[in-house]
C-alpha cells in the first residue's frame, strides 16, 4: 500500500515513516506503508491507496484521512472534479466539450473509443480517474559521489602499478554505478593535486575501456612527479540505451571509436583530429564538384602560369594547348573584398581556422577552363581577374 | 542588329527570387536593342500590367507569360500565345493558389492540361529527358513545345544544354536561346543575392550555395547572345520566330463588364431606366425638370459606353443591404451621379448640389466607372461578400489584394538583417534611412553613417552605401 501526505510538513512527517519518500511538490509526499503504521497517519490530511497516484489524488482532493480500499479506487475518486487531474488544457476543454465533469464520468467512457479520438493522453487520464494507473514510488536518494581516494606511503614511479590501481578504483566505482542502474559521464584522474578530466562521449561502464583511456592520457603526458596521492571520481549520468535498426547500416562502435580517437590525438595533438566536412558554398575546390565527371588532383598551392592562344608555361611543365573547354564562370562572397589573397581562394586557404569563419572567407571572381595539353595531360587552369593572373588548379585523373 | 528576344526573364514580382523591377528591365532591353521581351515571373502575373505599360511607353513588343510550378517539383515556363492562352494562364494560376496555403501552390498535370490552349511551354532548366519532354508535348502539343537553351557558363549547364539539343534534334523540337534573366544588370547580382538571403531568413554569410554561382543572369545584349549561341544559330533565329507568333499584348483584354439577369422583354437597359426612374420620383422631391434631364444624360451615356450590367449589379448590392438592414453608403465620385442618387446607392442630391458628373464617369477619359460602397465591418461585411459570391458564382467573384513593397525603411531592415548586420546596428540603420535626403551637398549619407557611428571601412557598409 501507497500512503500520500499533503501539507505544508508533509516531507518532515513522511521522513518519520520511511526513508524512501517520493516528493511529488512541496506539499506533497508518498512512500510505501505497512498496516501497523496506518494508525498514525489518521490524525493527518493522508489518503492510502494500492496505487501511488489513487493515494496523490485523494490526499490532495479528499479532506482528512482517506482509506481506499483496493478495488475501490474508481468509486471514491470518482466524485472528484476533472481539474483533479493533471493540467491538459486541450483535452480538458474537449472533456468540457463532451460534459465530461467529475471523475466518473471520465472513468465510464469506453476505453478503445477514448483511445481513438483522444490517444495515450487521454487514455492516461482516464487510468488516473480510474485510480488505476500503476507506476513505481520513485524516492529521493541523496545524491552520491563516486570517488575513490588513495595516500600511498611509496611513491609509484612506473605507469603500470599505477595502473593497476586505477583499475581497482575503476572496478569498484563502476560496480557502485551498476547498483543504482547509472554510468559514468566523465572522469576525472587526480594525480599529486593535478586534476586531469576526460569527458567521455556515451556514458559507460566499461573497465576496459575507461582504464585504456587512462592509460592513452598517461602516455600522452605522463605526471611529472612520482604519485603520492590519487583520487579518481566517476561523473554519474543516466545510461546509454539504444536500439539497433535492423536495415541501417553499423557505424563504428562509440567504444572503439573513442580509443581510436584516443591514440590520434597522442600521436598528432589534441587540436590536430577533426572529421572533413563540404563547405557550404560555391567557392572552387570547396564544395561539391558539380557537374565533374573525372577525378580531380588539386595542387595546393596553385601553380602560377602563363598563358597564350597556344602554349602553357608554369615552373614545373609546360606544353602546346591542343584542346580547350570553357570558360566555366565563378564568382562570390562579394561582401567581402581582399584582393591580396584572392589569388589563393582554391581551397587551400579554407582549411585554416581562421577561413572557415563565416565572415573571413575573401570574395572570388574567375574563369576556368580545361586544357588538354601536348604532354597528354588534361588540366584546369583558371584566370583570377580581380589580380588578372593565370593559375593552373589541377589535373584530371 | 539581330532578331534576338529574350522570353525567360523573371522581375522583382517573381518575389525575392528576381530583383530588377519590371520598368528597369524594359528601359534596360530597350538600351541594349531589344525590340521585344517576355515578361516570366514566378506564378503570377502581378507584374504583367507594369511590364506592359513601360514597354508601350517606348513602342517595344511585350510579351506575357509565367512560370508555373508543379506538383512534380518541375517549372514549367509558359508563354501567352493569344487571348484564350492568356485566359487559360490566369485560370491556371487561380485554381492552383485557390487550393494551396500561401506559397505553396502547385499545379497538377490535370490542371496543366486542362488549361494548356493557347500556352507555349519551354522546356526550362531541368535536367533534359525524353521522359520529360514527351510529357511536355502530351500536355501542349509538339508545335508549342520548345526545347530551352541558356548559357551562364556552368560546367552542368553546359552538359544539359548538350543533351537537350540532341534530344530535340531527335524529337524534331525548336531550340530556343533564353538567358534566364533575374536581373538587369550585373552589377545587381548582388541585390539578388541579399533577396535571395531574405527569401530564405538567412544572411549572405550564411546563404551558401543558395546564392548565384555566378553574376550571368543580367540582361545582355541581342549582340552578346548571338556570340554566345554562335554554335546553335537556329536557336537565336527561333526567338524571332516565336516573338512574331506570338501576337497577344495586354492592349485588349476584351474585357466584358457583368451582366445582370434580367426578365423576358427586358434589356439591362431598359431595367435600368425603370429601376432608375421609379427610384428617381421617390429621391428627387420635387421631381424637377432638370434631374429628369440630368438622368436622362447619363443614361444616354451608360449606354453608350455598356455600363448599364454594373450599375444593376451595385444597385442590386444596395438593395441587398437595405433587405437585409446592414448600413450601405456609396462614397467618392459616384455621388456626383444623379443615377446612383436615384438607385439609393448614394445619399447626396447631384442636382442640387450641382454636382459635376463628368468627375465621375466621362466618354472623353475612356476610363471604368467605379463605385466605393461603405460597409460595417465584420459580420455583416461578411454577408456581403458571401452575397456576392453566391449571386455571382465563386470565380465570378474576387478580393482584390494588395502587394506590399518595400518602402525605405523595411528595405534598410533587411538588406541589412542579409549583410548579417547585428539587431541593435539594423535599428541604427533603418533610423538613418528615413533621414537620407541630401539636404546640402556636405550632408552625404556616408557622413550620416560616420556620425551614427559605422564603420565605413566595413566592405557591408561600403555595400550598404
Amino acid at each position: 500500500m501507497f500512503a500520500c501526505i499533503h501539507g505544508p510538513d508533509a516531507a518532515t512527517l513522511a521522513d518519520s515513516f520511511s526513508p524512501f519518500v517520493e516528493l511529488v511538490d512541496e506539499r506533497t509526499a508518498v512512500f510505501s506503508i505497512t498496516t501497523r503504521q496506518l494508525g498514525r497517519l489518521k490524525s493527518m490530511r493522508a489518503a492510502v491507496a494500492a496505487t501511488v497516484e489513487a493515494a496523490i489524488l485523494a490526499a490532495r482532493n479528499l479532506p482528512g484521512y482517506t482509506f481506499i480500499p483496493p478495488g475501490e479506487e474508481a468509486r471514491v475518486l470518482g466524485a472528484l472534479f476533472i481539474d483533479a487531474l493533471p493540467p491538459d488544457p486541450e483535452l480538458f476543454e474537449t472533456f468540457d466539450v463532451w460534459g465530461i465533469r467529475s471523475l466518473e464520468d471520465l472513468a465510464r467512457l469506453p476505453e478503445n473509443d477514448l483511445a481513438a479520438r483522444l490517444g495515450e493522453r487521454g487514455l492516461f487520464l482516464q487510468k488516473l480517474a480510474r485510480g488505476a494507473f500503476e507506476r513505481p514510488l520513485r524516492p529521493l536518494l541523496p545524491a552520491s559521489v563516486y570517488e575513490e581516494f588513495a595516500d600511498l606511503e611509496h611513491p609509484i614511479k612506473l605507469r603500470e602499478p599505477l595502473l593497476f590501481l586505477i583499475a581497482r578504483f575503476l572496478h569498484d566505482l563502476t560496480a557502485r554505478l551498476k547498483s543504482q542502474s547509472l554510468a559514468a559521464a566523465a572522469l576525472h584522474l587526480t594525480l599529486n593535486g593535478n586534476q586531469r578530466r576526460h569527458s567521455l562521449p556515451f556514458p559507460t561502464r566499461d573497465v576496459k575501456l575507461l582504464l585504456k583511456l587512462v592509460e592513452h592520457s598517461l602516455e600522452r603526458q605522463p605526471p611529472e612527479a612520482p604519485v603520492v596521492k590519487v583520487r579518481l571520481e566517476l561523473i554519474p549520468t543516466q545510461p546509454r540505451r539504444i536500439q539497433h535498426g535492423l536495415f541501417t547500416p553499423a557505424g563504428p562502435e562509440p567504444e572503439k571509436l573513442e580509443l581510436t580517437l584516443g591514440k590520434i590525438r597522442g600521436l598528432v595533438g589534441e587540436k590536430n583530429v577533426g572529421y572533413p566536412e563540404l563547405f557550404d558554398t560555391h567557392r572552387p575546390g570547396s564544395g561539391r564538384p558539380i557537374g565533374e565527371l573525372l577525378p580531380f588532383r588539386y595542387f595546393r598551392p596553385p601553380l602560377e602560369a602563363r598563358v597564350s592562344a597556344t602554349r602553357l608555361w608554369t615552373r614545373m611543365f609546360q606544353g602546346q594547348i591542343l584542346q580547350i573547354g570553357g570558360p566555366w564562370r565563378s564568382s562570390g562572397d562579394w561582401w567581402n573584398p581582399d584582393p591580396l589573397i584572392a589569388h589563393n581562394a582554391a581551397g587551400c586557404d579554407l582549411l585554416s581556422a581562421e577561413a572557415s569563419a563565416p565572415h573571413a572567407v575573401r570574395s572570388w571572381n574567375r574563369d576556368e577552363y580545361d586544357l588538354a595539353l601536348s604532354d597528354g595531360a588534361l588540366y584546369r587552369i583558371y584566370l583570377d581577374r580581380a589580380p588578372g593572373k593565370w593559375f593552373v588548379e589541377g589535373v584530371y585523373d | 542588329m539581330t532578331d534576338f528576344v529574350d522570353f525567360h526573364t523573371r522581375s522583382a514580382f517573381s518575389f525575392l527570387e528576381a530583383a530588377s523591377l519590371p520598368e528597369d528591365l524594359v528601359q534596360r532591353a530597350a538600351d541594349l536593342g531589344h525590340g521585344a521581351m517576355a515578361l516570366m515571373d514566378r506564378d503570377n502575373l502581378c507584374g504583367a500590367p507594369r511590364f506592359y505599360m513601360a514597354a508601350k511607353k517606348i513602342g517595344a513588343k511585350a510579351h506575357i507569360g509565367a512560370e508555373i510550378t508543379g506538383e512534380d517539383g518541375e517549372l514549367y515556363p509558359l508563354l501567352v500565345e493569344n487571348r484564350t492562352g492568356y485566359q487559360n494562364l490566369c485560370r491556371l494560376i487561380t485554381s492552383m493558389k485557390l487550393r494551396s496555403p500561401k506559397g505553396e501552390a502547385a499545379a497538377s498535370q490535370e490542371e496543366l492540361y486542362r488549361f494548356s490552349k493557347g500556352l507555349v511551354c519551354l522546356t526550362g532548366e531541368g535536367i533534359p529527358t525524353r521522359q520529360r519532354f514527351d510529357k511536355l508535348i502530351s500536355l501542349f502539343g509538339r508545335d508549342n513545345v520548345y526545347a530551352e537553351l541558356q548559357r551562364h557558363f556552368h560546367r552542368d549547364q553546359e552538359a544539359r544544354n548538350q543533351a537537350a539539343i540532341e534530344l530535340a534534334r531527335s524529337m524534331q523540337l525548336r531550340l530556343l536561346a533564353t538567358n534566364g534573366v533575374r536581373q538587369a544588370t550585373l552589377q545587381e547580382r548582388e541585390l539578388a543575392d541579399v533577396l535571395t538571403a531574405v527569401h530564405h531568413k538567412t544572411t549572405v554569410m550564411a546563404a551558401g550555395q543558395l546564392l548565384a554561382r555566378n553574376s550571368e543572369r543580367y540582361l545582355k545584349s541581342p549582340r552578346v547572345m548571338e556570340k554566345l549561341f554562335s554554335d546553335v544559330p537556329e536557336a537565336i533565329a527561333e526567338t524571332a520566330e516565336l516573338s512574331a507568333r506570338l501576337d497577344f499584348t495586354l492592349a485588349n483584354l476584351g474585357y466584358e463588364f457583368p451582366k445582370y439577369p434580367v426578365g423576358p422583354g427586358e434589356t439591362m437597359n431598359s431595367f435600368l431606366r425603370e429601376r432608375t426612374e421609379g427610384g428617381a420620383r421617390e429621391r428627387f422631391r420635387p421631381y424637377t425638370e432638370k434631374a429628369r434631364r440630368q438622368i436622362e444624360r447619363e443614361l444616354a451615356l451608360i449606354e453608350k459606353l455598356d455600363l448599364a450590367g454594373y450599375f444593376l449589379i451595385v444597385w442590386d448590392l444596395v438593395d441587398f443591404c437595405r433587405r437585409e438592414k446592414i448600413l450601405v453608403q456609396g462614397r467618392g465620385s459616384a455621388a456626383n451621379s444623379a443615377v446612383c442618387y436615384s438607385l439609393g446607392i448614394t445619399a447626396v442630391d447631384p442636382v442640387a448640389m450641382e454636382l459635376l458628373f463628368e468627375r465621375f464617369l466621362s466618354e472623353e477619359r475612356g476610363e471604368m466607372p467605379d463605385i466605393d460602397l461603405d460597409l460595417p465591418s465584420g459580420d455583416q461585411r461578411e454577408r456581403v461578400i458571401q452575397y456576392v459570391y453566391q449571386r455571382y458564382g465563386a470565380r465570378g467573384a474576387a478580393m482584390t489584394a494588395n502587394v506590399i513593397t518595400y518602402r525605405g525603411r523595411s528595405a534598410a531592415r533587411d538588406v541589412g538583417k542579409a549583410l548579417g548586420f547585428p539587431a541593435e546596428a539594423l535599428e541604427r540603420l533603418s533610423s538613418l534611412v528615413a533621414t537620407w535626403g541630401w539636404r546640402d551637398p556636405d550632408d552625404t549619407a556616408q557622413r550620416q553613417f560616420q556620425q551614427a557611428g559605422f564603420d565605413l571601412k566595413d566592405p557591408r557598409i561600403q555595400k550598404y552605401l
